[in-house]
């Protein structure tokens, strides 16, 4: 392969890479705390995206823009974990129900409220060009976000001491309650870090995709993939389920076309699920130990 | 095996004050216990001293303090029930003192023989006594023969307000414009099936609203030979099978005179072989790939001879004659790439690279990629739907600058209006209907419309096409003097079904029952506004006549396409 097409191959590898982990990252904070397969993930996107727009719209410079969608999106799922969310945390099933009844009347809320699409923000920061082909420079930017967030969250739950609670609610919230972790509180505040991840994610791709309610829908996939694939761990499992799959989609994308790319990561995960049942992140415990 | 191991590496082994040594083993037995404790407090004496590491045999008894010895046995008789859960005990543990932790490794627990009996108190909702007995025998627990099982009434309640709350969540949108007239004569009922949720939403919106418009005015005028118009509407949320349901309900439960429904071609051919099976006329009002040869339905929208066979050759004569295709992949996208290919390759050009790309993908940073290495003269798009029209914010993003040929973009799909400039800069699309017209007719129009609908974000072509086919149909029954399928038939047969669109002159072919349109064509500019190049005053839908679709001699009630030819 020529330089050019081995530059292009991993500029490719890496935006899907960007993809993924931006995607799934609030699914897998809030299934790895709970165990809550949170079926509103896409609306959170969508959220997210409306309130970057809307706010870009107002005047706010568009990194500003984005970081109060996420906020915003942060505070309305505290909101839900307080008033819904939390009657469901030993009934994953019925957490199932109750995550996708919120994600409809998002969803029709928003269509009801705002209607079908709303005017979009421009991609910024132009392309540069490499040998014959060109190259978003915002994408570039997203891969670098991207690898941010997952060295952000390796900070906050490595490093801080909400991180230390979280890590213990995550492994055993009976005795981490005995030992005097406020865990109600950790549990409403990590659901508010997954909506507000999912949130950035929005805000973050809304300039570069159609504005309406349903977007979150073409983000859902990959996210569910990435997050079953990686398991319940998002910094040890994660990031190597998301370079997995990035290399798989992007491949079967370059060679064979977006129908072969969408399959491939279907397929990926029927394997993933089958040789290993806990993702890359029981994979890895198993080696280690 | 492994979990002795977790044993021998817990905290518990190491760190313990016996320092990993097995102590001596004592009893408690039910004699040494005498009497049992049932709180935990100051209150009692101790009963035995051991020390750090020692093992300790215990004989325990069950919950009620083993009166229930049958089946026959009544807890309530034979228990006194705040008397329950005895405790062994209490032990002491020697050089134990406040603040130190103290480790309890419970070896193994054996029920007793012969076996005793208790009650499952998660099973007993209310303080009743017999609820059910649980009969432990050595090695496993068995449930009794007769077992009655008691959930708490609370959850049922629950989940019947679930199942009630979802109904009313996934209920249908229908709305009926009344009759306001004279009740003498029984309304004509329209049936209306469009998108008014989901991926393309955005887009039937139009359609909805032109068909309300068009019913608002002809009620006003005086309805279709007096007879009111009933607008029975519902909303089919981009799913082919609620298409299918609610055409059945349409056409079964509210027994519609006349049937406007689909956007996607997916859709029609959903829709069609219900159709088919009635004598209701259906009436196709979007722009499509041509070829449906079908007594039963009426095609309004244009057609590739219309939009690809005048858009095509004057593309390749401008740009040059490579062409890359990008289409939604299914039979629209697939059709309409086939017909790309047939014209190109008919004027001597070549496809150099072909994408099919499912609904609903919206990252596109391979396809651009692909797109850059073919290095066509131009590009065909045919992306549909939300996610997909991402493509048009992404190849400019990255880079991609090359002029694009559609039949969907503008004045379907709007995309000056929704994309920043310049991303829609050199895109060049053949249709009959763009709300920029210059026309004094399609102005007052416009006014009319955005008197009604102020949000609108745009006029699109489906838009005033539904509006439009409202018209037509009253033509045909004022015709016909009737609504029956084959008195309409027989007044298209005539070839003088026409009426005055906003669009212009419209008129019902009879052989293909496919409609003649004014037809643009328009290029957009780097600050997204409308330019028209050509215009043809009339093209008729001439294709399906010349391979031989005759819907005034037979009815076929089939789809062709340029692969896919009748047979001779």
């Amino acid at each position: 392969m020529q330089p050019t097409e081995i530059v292009a191959f991993v500029y490719q590898i890496s935006d899907v890479f960007a993809f993924l982990v931006l995607a799934a990252a609030g699914l897998a904070i809030i299934f790895g705390m709970m165990g809550i397969i949170n079926m509103a993930h896409g609306e959170f996107i969508a959220m997210g995206g409306y309130v970057t727009t809307y706010s870009y719209h107002a005047g706010a410079p568009l990194a500003l823009a984005m970081l109060i969608g996420a906020v915003a999106c942060g505070l309305f799922g505290v909101f839900l974990e307080r008033t819904i969310v939390r009657r469901f945390y030993h009934r994953p099933i019925d957490s199932l129900v109750a995550t996708w009844g919120i994600s409809l009347i998002m969803t029709q809320g928003a269509l009801l409220l705002l209607g079908s699409g709303a005017p979009g923000v421009g991609t910024p920061f132009g392309s540069v060009s490499f040998g014959g082909a060109s190259f978003s420079v915002y994408r570039l930017v997203l891969v670098v976000v991207a690898v941010a967030v997952l060295v952000g969250l390796y900070l906050l739950f490595m490093k801080t001491r909400f991180g230390r609670h979280a890590r213990a609610t995550m492994q055993n919230a009976a005795m981490a309650r005995a030992l005097g972790v406020p865990v109600n509180k950790i549990y409403s505040i990590t659901f508010g870090l997954g909506a507000a991840l999912a949130g950035l994610a929005g805000g973050l791709y809304a300039p570069t995709m159609t504005l309406s309610p349903m977007m979150g829908t073409s983000f859902v996939i990959e996210a569910f993939v990435t997050v079953v694939a990686g398991g319940a761990d998002i910094l040890i499992g994660t990031p190597p389920a998301a370079v997995a799959l990035a290399i798989i989609k992007a491949t079967a994308t370059a060679f064979y076309g977006q129908v072969y790319g969408v399959m491939s990561l279907l397929v990926a995960v029927c394997l993933v699920v089958r040789l290993m049942p806990d993702g890359f992140t029981g994979w890895l415990i198993r080696r280690r130990s | 095996m492994g979990y002795n191991r977790w044993v021998s590496q817990s905290i518990m082994k190491r760190r313990r004050s016996a320092a990993g040594k097995t102590g001596k083993t004592h009893t408690l037995t039910e004699e040494q216990q005498t009497e049992f404790y049932f709180t935990i407090g100051p209150y009692s004496k101790p009963l035995l001293s051991v020390n750090p590491g020692d093992r300790i045999v215990v004989d325990t008894r069950d919950a009620l303090s083993g009166r229930i010895k049958t089946e026959a046995d009544k807890p309530s008789e034979k228990t006194r029930l705040l008397f329950a859960h005895p405790q062994n005990g209490p032990i002491i543990i020697e050089g134990a003192a406040p603040d130190d932790a103290l480790a309890v490794h419970i070896e193994e627990m054996l029920p007793p023989y012969p076996p005793s009996f208790g009650i499952d108190r998660n099973k007993i909702c209310h303080p009743t006594p017999e609820r059910d007995h649980i009969v432990l025998d050595r090695g496993s627990a068995l449930l009794a023969q007769r077992l009655l099982i008691r959930f708490c009434h609370v959850a049922i309640g629950r989940s019947k307000m679930t199942i009630r709350l979802c109904a009313l969540l996934t209920g249908i949108a229908a709305f009926a414009l009344s009759a306001a007239q004279a009740a003498d004569k029984p309304p004509l009922k329209i049936g209306l099936l469009e998108d008014q949720s989901g991926e393309i939403a955005l887009f039937t919106l139009p359609k909805v609203h032109g068909t309300q418009l068009a019913v608002e005015e002809i009620n006003k005028a005086g309805g279709i030979m007096g007879r009111q118009l009933e607008l029975i509407a519902y909303d089919p949320q981009f799913d082919n099978s609620k298409f299918q349901e609610f055409t059945r309900r349409l056409l079964d439960k509210d027994k519609v005179d006349v049937l406007f429904a689909g956007a996607t071609s997916a859709s029609r051919e959903a829709v069609r072989p219900i159709v088919d099976n009635s004598d209701v006329l259906y009436f196709y009002t979007n722009q499509y790939e041509g070829g449906v040869c079908d007594g039963n339905m009426i095609g309004t929208g244009g057609l590739p001879e219309q939009q690809f066979s005048t858009l095509i050759p004057w593309m390749m004569e401008k740009y040059g004659k490579k062409v890359y295709i990008i289409a939604a992949d299914y039979n629209f996208g697939q059709i309409s790439a086939e017909w790309t290919r047939k014209l190109v390759v008919e004027k001597g050009g070549e496809i150099v690279g072909q994408e099919l790309i499912p609904l609903g993908v919206s990252q596109f940073g391979q396809t651009i990629q692909n797109i850059q290495k073919a290095k066509p003269d131009w590009l065909m798009s045919l992306v549909v739907g939300n996610s997909q029209s991402s493509f048009y914010e992404q190849a400019p993003a990255a880079g991609l600058k090359i002029p694009m040929g559609s039949s969907i973009t503008i004045g379907l799909g709007f995309e000056h209006k929704r994309f920043k400039p310049p991303a829609m800069e050199n895109m060049h699309v053949a249709m009959n209907w763009f709300e920029e017209l210059d026309d004094p007719k399609a102005k007052e129009f416009v006014a009319r419309w955005r008197a009604k609908f102020p949000n609108e974000t745009y006029i699109n072509d489906m838009g005033q096409n539904a509006y439009a086919a409202v018209y037509l149909y009253k033509k045909l029954v004022e015709m016909a003097g009737s609504t029956k399928l084959g008195d309409i038939r027989k007044q298209i047969a005539t070839g003088k079904a026409c009426i005055d669109a906003p669009e212009g002159q419209v008129c019902i072919d009879p052989k293909s029952q496919h409609v003649a349109h004014r037809m643009w064509q328009i290029s957009v500019d780097a600050a997204h506004n409308v330019k028209t190049e050509r215009s043809w005053d009339r093209i008729e839908p001439y294709w399906l006549g010349q391979i031989g679709c005759d819907l005034t001699k037979d009815d076929p009630k089939e789809q062709y396409t340029p692969s896919s030819l009748p047979k001779k």
